[in-house]
């Protein structure tokens, strides 16, 4: 063995396959080939599958290389583990990168011994202070490895944190990260053995750059174990953590470790856009060929969502449908697709309808009803799963296949006769006009700077009827040139097309564009998120090309307030507040600042939840579920409140609940009087407040 | 097999609606698919998914507007329509039973089906003696309000096997040989929801505009027995009265008030 002979020779180094012999060396390389060939059959049989899967609608392939290195930046930075929680950030972290460390080790020694030395016929580099280093930083991010994993470990075990733990939890979570443990903590007692063993023949003082090895080899010695004890134990110690290290390889693709692979995979095909800009379906489609009734009806890149899950839980813990103890949970829909589809190859499971009523499908329909659309589960999931629009296709299915929710129809019907959700008629749909004392212009008559969108809620729900008439108040005290579309107005759609009626979504988008372009505008403002997400989103897909033109009406407001326009010095209102982020504003179009930036102009004190921006909790009128009836332990909306009472810094002081679309304030306006908060706090919305202000200021 | 359902346009009047002569403003009427037809919809739709080769056709009496509620029926499965309408009848201001039934009678003997599902009665005209009238027309057997179907007895043996809503709260079973006509009543199942990509695909399914002539049916035989003679809406009485008081002094008292009307005895 030339390695250990330069060792006699006094040089650094360490040596390899000290004491395993030609025939376990060989045999070792025979084994490596085989778990790499195990690895690479599984690699391959998996993406076999996501080939067979549907075409994606998205391009989700072009300009890789910035898209592998956007993702190798994500996983690098962990920067989606640290969301919402350091604790599992440095985790991941620590053991990323001693992984990382480790296989890069590892792969510094391959090239020396089986390229460099035997191949090329050079003199290792495995000498002197290369291998000092070398085992210096080899140590060091082993030891992070191995806290790392103690970190999981004392997680998974011993606090029994809530989100680790689901029904999809199994052996292959346990064996994964033991298999790490044993791994890491292996690799230390091979150091340490080999170190006290190799003792007995040369001086090892220069081992102690390997402090883990080293702490290790002076425990075995403090407990008495000889060198002569160590030299013959090594070939055990070795060929175990070899073993289990081939065996781990080997296992990649077939369970949990292949996160590894999947999840970044899942990073690099990501669609930033997703959930708020949904998938359009073939316009020669027929009902039964829309949403999945099969697993091969998703598309490549939803089934590598499926397998790219790392069943973390984030996105169920961020979930306010599961928090109000409705049906759902988000990591379980996905993972249920996984098993059942793994089922399927295994031949252990019957082939059963996707999402239907009655029980027997995959996913229940009351599971994907209770779905609000808010998106909290994508912003939380840290390998960008694309839950929403997969939910979106599946009520699509129920939807198609006649199983829409009885609620949900009634609404829907009513967009498709009357053009609103409300089942009233479009003649009705300007009244909420007629208590002002002034005229609203007539965008279809004259051309203004302002098309704006009243929608179906400011339009016919009186209590956002005073929403409407505020904000146009607000126009009219900053002359604002603006105009509504009046009769020719009808429901924006984008609901519609979450709970799955694209059909019905095509028809009034349609006739939406039409009416906007028979206006001469310059913008578009939105009264409700909703309008402004579609418009500015998904109109394009049918031909609408102002997208880039469209506003939340807080956005307007803001550089209305911002110019001076409305006169406020910012100390007219005195009452302490909170802001409710709307999903539709927020996470789904990151707009944050221009309505707290709005509310801070009026003299209010701005208290923030903890639960702010992109980590808002949907009010649950989401999704359809404005229209339903769930069977809530704590409606989404009443927990909220409860949340701007309790947990801000002025608790029960905060006078008033601040909202910024028109689904928020019905459903507060409901959570307050259900959840018994009526004496305790009032909703206001953003632009009342505003009003409000002016009032005081002209007194 | 084939089915024949007989659907028909309702009109449904808006909240602040107005009455000009014997009639109410176009401007407030709204039209649907009558909510009994809807679930003879579902009936035959469920029949023809559980057998082999099992037709079903709609029939309505409009006019040219009713083909977009049709169109719900041929949306939600049912194979093709018939659709019955000719200058004669528009004439007329109020169908009554009997000619419709004279109508669909006509339409029955050119399809001959096996069994014809229809409502037990209309949204907006409150008549319900349409499918019990064609039963005698076309000599068929009958059963009215029916709220349960076997539908592999009709299948498999040629019997419907049905329940029936009777007054009292008294249900019936009975079995009715077919040919027949059954009146279904809401809640007999659960109606589909039919998409809007699946009312368009429905747009090519045919719909076969049938006049009198067609039918053999002769001008004279539409004359309905009916006249509107005025249209009026009654004022709303109602008398409510809160009973003060915990639950047990609600109950003693709303237990004097019933007996005091006479609802229930001393
Ligand atoms: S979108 Fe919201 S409600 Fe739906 S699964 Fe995700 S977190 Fe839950
Ligand atoms: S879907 Fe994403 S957030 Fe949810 S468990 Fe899987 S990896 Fe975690």
């Amino acid at each position: 063995m030339p390695s250990y002979m330069l060792a006699q020779a006094g040089v650094e180094t360490r040596p390899t396959f000290w004491r395993i012999g030609h025939v376990g060396e060989a045999l070792f390389y025979y084994l490596a080939a085989v778990a790499v060939a195990i690895f690479l059959y599984g690699v391959y049989q998996r993406f076999a599958t996501y080939a067979r899967g549907a075409d994606d609608p998205r391009e989700r392939l072009t300009d890789l290389p910035a898209r592998v290195l956007t993702a190798a930046k994500l996983v690098a930075s962990n920067e989606k583990q640290f969301d919402r929680d350091l604790y599992a950030g440095l985790m991941h972290t620590f053991i990323l990168w001693g992984f990382l460390s480790l296989l890069i080790a590892t792969t510094i020694l391959g090239i020396d011994m089986d390229l460099w030395t035997l191949v090329l016929g050079q003199p290792s580099f495995f000498v002197g202070d290369f291998y000092l280093a070398y085992s210096f930083v080899a140590d060091a991010m082993g030891l992070l490895f191995v806290v790392g994993v103690g970190m999981a470990i004392y997680r998974r075990y011993w606090v029994q944190y809530g989100r680790l733990w689901g029904k999809h939890t199994s052996t292959e979570d346990d064996l994964f990260v033991w298999t790490l443990f044993l791994l890491g903590v292996g690799g230390y007692l091979t150091e340490g053995v080999r170190i006290l063993g190799t003792s007995a023949t040369r001086d090892v003082s220069f081992e102690t750059v390997s402090f883990v090895g080293w702490f290790v080899k002076d425990v075995l010695q403090a407990a008495g174990v000889t060198p002569q004890a160590a030299a013959a134990a090594y070939p055990v110690v070795w060929w175990s953590h070899a073993l289990l290290a081939l065996a781990f390889v080997a296992s990649v693709p077939y369970a949990k470790p292949f996160h590894m692979l999947s999840s970044y995979a899942n990073l690099v095909t990501r669609d930033e856009d997703a959930g708020k800009r949904l998938p359009r379906v073939p316009e020669d489609a027929s009902p039964e060929e829309i949403g999945p009734s099969d697993i091969e009806d998703f598309t490549w890149k939803q089934l590598l969502d499926h397998d790219a899950c790392t069943k973390c839980g984030r996105c169920s813990s961020a979930c306010p449908a599961k928090a109000a103890g409705r049906p759902l949970d988000p990591r379980d829909v996905i993972l249920d697709l996984k098993a059942y589809r793994e089922g399927l190859e295994a031949g252990d499971r019957e082939e059963v309808d996707i999402v239907a009523d009655g029980g027997t499908s995959v996913v229940d329909a009351e599971t994907m009803e209770s779905c609000m659309s808010c998106m909290a589960c994508m912003d939380a999931c840290p390998v960008d799963i694309e839950h929403v629009t997969q939910f979106t296709e599946m009520n699509r299915r129920l939807t198609e296949s006649g199983q829409m929710n009885k609620n949900v129809e009634e609404a829907v019907m009513n967009v498709f006769q009357k053009g609103n959700t409300f089942g009233d008629p479009d003649r009705k749909r300007p009244d909420w006009t007629d208590d002002l004392d002034f005229e609203v212009p007539d965008a279809r008559e004259q051309s203004v700077e302002y098309l704006w969108y009243v929608g179906d809620y400011p339009s016919y729900d009186e209590r956002n009827q005073h929403v409407a008439r505020s904000l146009a108040r607000v126009f009219e005290e900053a002359g604002v040139s603006y105009g509504i579309l009046y009769e020719d107005e009808q429901n924006d759609g984008n609901d519609i097309r979450r709970v799955g009626e694209e059909g019905l979504y095509e028809m009034v988008a349609e006739e939406n564009i039409e009416a906007f372009q028979s206006c001469d505008y310059e913008n578009i403002v939105c009264t409700d998120p909703h309008s402004y997400n579609t418009f500015s989103n998904e109109y394009e897909q049918f031909g609408f090309e102002d997208g880039d033109s469209v506003y939340h009406y807080t956005q307007v407001v803001e550089n209305l307030v911002n110019d001076g326009a409305l006169g406020l010095t910012g100390t007219e209102l005195n009452d302490t507040v909170t802001y409710h982020d709307p999903c539709h504003l927020g996470r789904y179009n990151g707009e944050f600042e221009a309505p707290r930036e709005v509310v801070r102009a009026t003299g209010v004190t701005l208290d923030e939840m903890p639960r702010n921006r992109s980590e808002s909790f949907c009010c649950g009128g989401g999704g359809g579920g404005l229209w339903m009836d769930f069977d809530e332990e704590t409606k989404p909306s009443e927990e909220r409140i409860r949340e701007a009472l309790e947990d801000t810094d002025a608790g029960p002081d905060v006078d008033r609940f601040v909202v910024a679309c028109p689904m928020c304030m019905t459903m507060y306006e409901d959570g307050r009087k259900t959840g018994g908060y009526e004496d305790d706090i009032e909703i206001t919305d953003v632009t009342e407040l505003l009003v409000e202000a002016i009032d005081a200021k002209e007194k | 097999m084939k089915v024949l359902v007989t659907v028909k346009e309702v009109a449904t009047v808006e909240d602040d609606f107005e009455i000009s002569g014997t009639e109410i403003e176009e401007t407030y009427l709204d039209y649907d698919l009558n909510e009994w037809d809807d679930y003879a919809v579902e009936e035959a739709v469920q029949l023809a998914e559980a057998g082999d080769d099992v037709e079903v056709v709609a029939v309505t009496i409009g006019p040219e507007r009713s083909e977009e509620t049709i169109r719900m029926a041929l949306a939600k499965g049912a194979d093709r329509a018939v659709r019955v309408w000719d200058d004669a009848i528009e004439d007329v201001e109020l169908l009554d039973v009997e000619t419709k039934a004279e109508l669909l009678g006509a339409v029955v003997e050119e399809e001959d089906p096996d069994i014809v599902l229809s409502g037990v009665q209309a949204n907006d005209d409150s008549f319900g003696a349409t499918g019990v009238a064609l039963a005698e027309t076309v000599g068929f057997e009958w059963a009215a309000v029916v709220n349960a179907l076997d539908t592999e007895k009709v299948l498999d043996e040629g019997v419907a096997s049905v329940r029936r809503e009777l007054e009292g709260g008294i249900e019936e079973l009975t079995d009715v040989e077919l040919p027949a006509v059954l009146a279904i009543q809401t809640g007999i199942n659960e109606p589909r929801y039919a998409s809007l990509r699946g009312i368009r695909q429905a747009q090519s399914k045919e719909i076969d505009v049938q006049s009198l002539d067609d039918l053999g049916v002769g001008a004279d035989d539409v004359a309905s027995s009916l006249d509107v003679t005025a249209m009026y809406e009654p004022e709303t009485e109602s008398d409510a009265q809160y009973l003060e008081g915990d639950a047990g002094e609600q109950a003693a008292k709303l237990a004097d008030v019933l007996r005091e009307k006479g609802v229930v005895g001393e």
